[in-house]
C-alpha cells in the first residue's frame, strides 16, 4: 500500500492546475541548482543507487545506461525520450505528457546533463495529438520562463528540448528504429552492436529512455535515492504507474508499489473485475506483447519485474488487460497476430513470413477449422522467429501465443474438428 | 530548377519550409498529412530534390507509416481501435454496427466522400473503450446507440456545409 506523500504524480489525473505555476507550486523544479550542482558523476551515482529499472518493458537499470554513454569526447550528445506508446493496453505517458508534463522536462534536462547532452529530443506517437499539443505548450511556457535554453533553470547550462511527432509504425517504439525515424528514415531497426551509447542519433552518443523513467528523475533526486529504493522488493523499487483496462468495473491508471499483489491492484483501485475475483479468465500483465496469466497465477502473482518472470510472464510496460469469462481469448490473440503481421517492419526474414503464417494460423483455429496439430506447428513456428531477429517485435509476436497455449490448450483443443 | 511545378503552392512552401531541419523529410510528410490529409505522389520528385534524397526513398517513407496516406481522404475518418481493452469492450461489433449504419466497408468511401471507416490499433484511451476517433475529436464508451448520434451530428454538419 503505497502512502500518499510518496507518490511522484500528484497530478496524474490533471484535476489541478497544469500550468508551470501549478507545478512549480507542487514542488517541481524546486532545488534543480542544487541537483546540477551536484556533478554528473553523482547524479548518475545517486540515479544508479536508487534501484530505478527502465519503465518502458526492458526494466535494464538507468543510472547504468546512463553510464555507458562516453565522457568528455567533445561530440554532441543526446537524451531521447521514447514516448511512442503505442503496446496496446498501455496508456501511462499519456496521462503524463497531459498533466505532468513537468516532471518530464526537469527529469530530461538533469538526464541530460548528467550525460553531457545539451538537447532532448521526444518522440511522441502520431495518434497522441492533444498530447504533443500539452507537451508543446509546456515547452514553450518553459522557454518563456527561461527552464530552457542557453541558461536552463538559471544554472548556465545549455539545454534545448525538441518534441517530433511520430506516423503510426508501432515498430517505431524500438529505440534505433526511433532515431531512424527521427532522422527522417523509414523507421527500421539497426543492428546491434554498434549501441546508440557510441553511433545513434545523428551519429552521436544517444540514450533513449522511456516517458515514465525520465519523468521520476527529479523527484528521485530531491527525496534522494534511499526514498525511492525504500519502496517495493529487492531489485524491484520504487512507485510504477499501471494502467489496467478491460473486464474491471473501475478501469484506471494508478501509481502504485512495485510488488503490490495482481489481486490487491484490481480489489483496491479497480472495484474488482466484472463478475466477482472468480468470473475472472486470464489477464495481460503488461502490455499485449507479454504472456497471459491463467486465473490460478492471477491468485499468485506479484506485480513487478521478477515476481512476473516467476510465473513465466514479464511486467512490460505494466498494462493489465483484464478479460473475464465472457471474453474469447483465441479470438483476440488471433486479432494481436494480425497486429503483429501488420506491423512487422520487413526486415528480417522470420518475422515478416512468421507473422503472416502465425496470423492465418490462429484464424483458422479461431474458426475451428485447424486440426490439433496446427498447434504444434504454430508453436514450433514462433519457437524459430524467437530470439532470431533484430528487434524484439518477433519476439513480442510469438509470446503471446506461446501463453495462449501453455495455459489454454486442452481447451482450444476441444473446439477443434476432431483428430490429427 | 525553373520547371518544377509546385514552386508557390501551399505544398512547395510547407516542404521547403523544412528544408535546414535536421531529419526533416518526416517532419515535412507530417505537415502535409496534417494540412491536406494525404500526400500527393506528384510531389515526390519534389520532395526528393529538397532533402537531397532519391525519390524512392521518399516513396519507401510515405509508404512504411501508416499515418502518411497517398490518396485523397474521406472528410471524415472514422478510425476504430481494435485492441485488446476495447476488443473486450465489444469493439468487433461496433465496427459491424459502422458498417452497416454508414454502408460501407472497411477501406472503402461512401458515394460522397463523407465517411470512410479504417480499423487502428489503440489510442492509449484503454480505460474507457471501445474508442473511435473521427477526424481529431476521440470519442470513449461507444456503444450502438450513442454512436448513431454522433455520426447524425456528423452528417448535420456536413449538410450543412454544402
Amino acid at each position: 500500500m503505497l502512502n500518499e506523500k510518496d507518490k511522484i504524480y500528484s497530478n496524474i489525473y490533471g484535476f489541478e492546475d497544469v500550468t508551470l505555476k501549478g507545478a512549480v507550486s507542487r514542488g517541481d523544479f524546486s532545488d534543480i541548482k542544487n541537483i546540477i550542482a551536484k556533478g554528473k558523476e553523482e547524479i548518475i551515482n545517486e540515479v544508479k543507487s536508487s534501484g530505478l529499472r527502465g519503465r518502458g518493458g526492458a526494466g535494464f537499470s538507468t543510472g547504468m545506461k546512463w553510464s555507458f554513454m562516453p565522457k568528455d569526447d567533445g561530440k554532441q550528445h543526446y537524451l531521447v525520450i521514447n514516448a511512442d506508446e503505442g503496446e496496446p493496453g498501455t496508456c501511462k505517458d499519456r496521462e503524463i505528457m497531459r498533466h505532468e508534463p513537468f516532471k518530464l522536462i526537469e527529469g530530461a534536462f538533469i538526464a541530460s546533463f548528467a550525460m553531457g547532452a545539451t538537447a532532448c529530443y521526444i518522440y511522441i506517437r502520431g495518434e497522441f495529438f492533444r498530447e504533443a499539443e500539452a507537451l508543446q505548450r509546456a515547452v514553450d511556457e518553459c522557454y518563456e520562463k527561461g527552464y530552457l535554453g542557453n541558461n536552463a533553470c538559471g544554472t548556465g547550462e545549455k539545454f534545448d528540448f525538441y518534441i517530433q511527432r511520430g506516423a503510426g509504425a508501432y515498430i517505431c517504439g524500438e529505440e534505433t528504429a526511433l532515431i531512424e525515424s527521427i532522422e527522417g528514415k523509414k523507421g527500421q531497426p539497426r543492428l546491434k552492436p554498434p549501441f546508440p551509447a557510441m553511433f545513434g542519433l545523428f551519429g552521436m552518443p544517444t540514450t533513449v529512455n522511456n516517458v515514465e523513467s525520465i519523468a521520476g528523475v527529479g523527484t528521485i533526486m530531491r527525496r534522494g535515492a534511499s526514498w525511492f529504493s525504500g519502496i517495493g522488493r529487492e531489485n524491484n523499487h520504487g512507485t510504477k504507474l499501471f494502467g489496467i483496462s478491460g473486464h474491471v468495473n473501475k478501469p484506471c491508471v494508478v501509481e502504485e508499489e512495485m510488488g503490490i499483489s495482481l489481486k490487491e491492484l484490481l480489489e483496491k483501485h479497480c472495484d474488482g473485475v466484472i463478475g466477482g475475483w472468480d468470473n475472472l479468465k486470464a489477464v495481460i500483465p503488461g502490455g499485449s506483447s507479454t504472456p497471459m496469466l491463467p486465473k490460478n497465477l492471477c491468485d499468485v502473482a506479484i506485480m513487478d519485474f521478477d515476481g512476473l518472470r516467476e510465473v513465466g510472464s514479464s511486467l512490460g510496460t505494466a498494462a493489465v488487460i483484464v478479460m473475464d469469462k465472457s471474453a474469447n481469448l483465441v479470438k483476440c490473440i488471433t486479432r494481436l497476430s494480425a497486429f503483429y503481421a501488420h506491423e512487422s517492419c520487413g526486415q528480417c526474414t522470420p518475422c515478416r513470413e512468421g507473422t503472416n503464417w502465425m496470423k492465418q494460423i490462429m484464424i483458422r483455429i479461431a474458426n475451428g477449422q485447424a486440426s490439433s496439430h496446427e498447434i504444434d506447428d504454430l508453436l514450433e513456428i514462433t519457437k524459430q522467429i524467437e530470439g532470431n531477429t533484430i528487434c524484439a517485435l518477433g519476439d513480442a509476436a510469438a509470446w503471446p501465443i506461446q501463453g495462449l497455449f501453455k495455459h489454454f490448450r486442452a481447451e482450444i483443443e476441444s473446439t477443434l474438428k476432431g483428430g490429427m | 530548377m525553373k520547371f518544377l511545378p509546385y514552386k508557390e503552392s501551399k505544398a512547395h512552401l510547407i516542404i521547403t519550409q523544412h528544408k535546414d531541419v535536421k531529419g526533416g523529410l518526416i517532419v515535412a510528410l507530417r505537415d502535409l498529412a496534417d494540412t491536406f490529409g494525404y500526400i500527393a505522389p506528384s510531389l515526390f520528385d519534389f520532395i526528393a530534390e529538397t532533402f537531397s534524397v532519391s525519390a524512392v526513398e521518399v516513396k519507401g517513407v510515405v509508404t512504411y507509416y501508416h499515418d502518411f496516406k497517398t490518396e485523397k481522404r474521406a472528410t471524415n475518418v472514422v478510425q476504430v481501435c481494435m485492441a485488446e481493452a476495447c476488443y473486450a469492450r465489444g469493439s468487433s461489433e461496433m465496427i459491424e454496427e459502422l458498417k452497416n449504419v454508414l454502408n460501407i466497408d472497411i477501406g472503402e468511401k461512401d458515394i460522397h466522400e463523407t465517411f470512410e471507416i479504417e480499423p487502428v490499433y489503440c489510442f492509449g484511451n484503454c480505460g474507457t473503450g471501445p474508442t473511435i476517433r473521427i477526424n481529431e475529436r476521440i470519442f470513449s464508451n461507444i456503444n450502438k446507440d450513442n454512436v448513431r448520434a454522433i455520426l447524425r451530428n456528423y452528417r448535420m454538419e456536413e449538410e450543412e456545409n454544402e
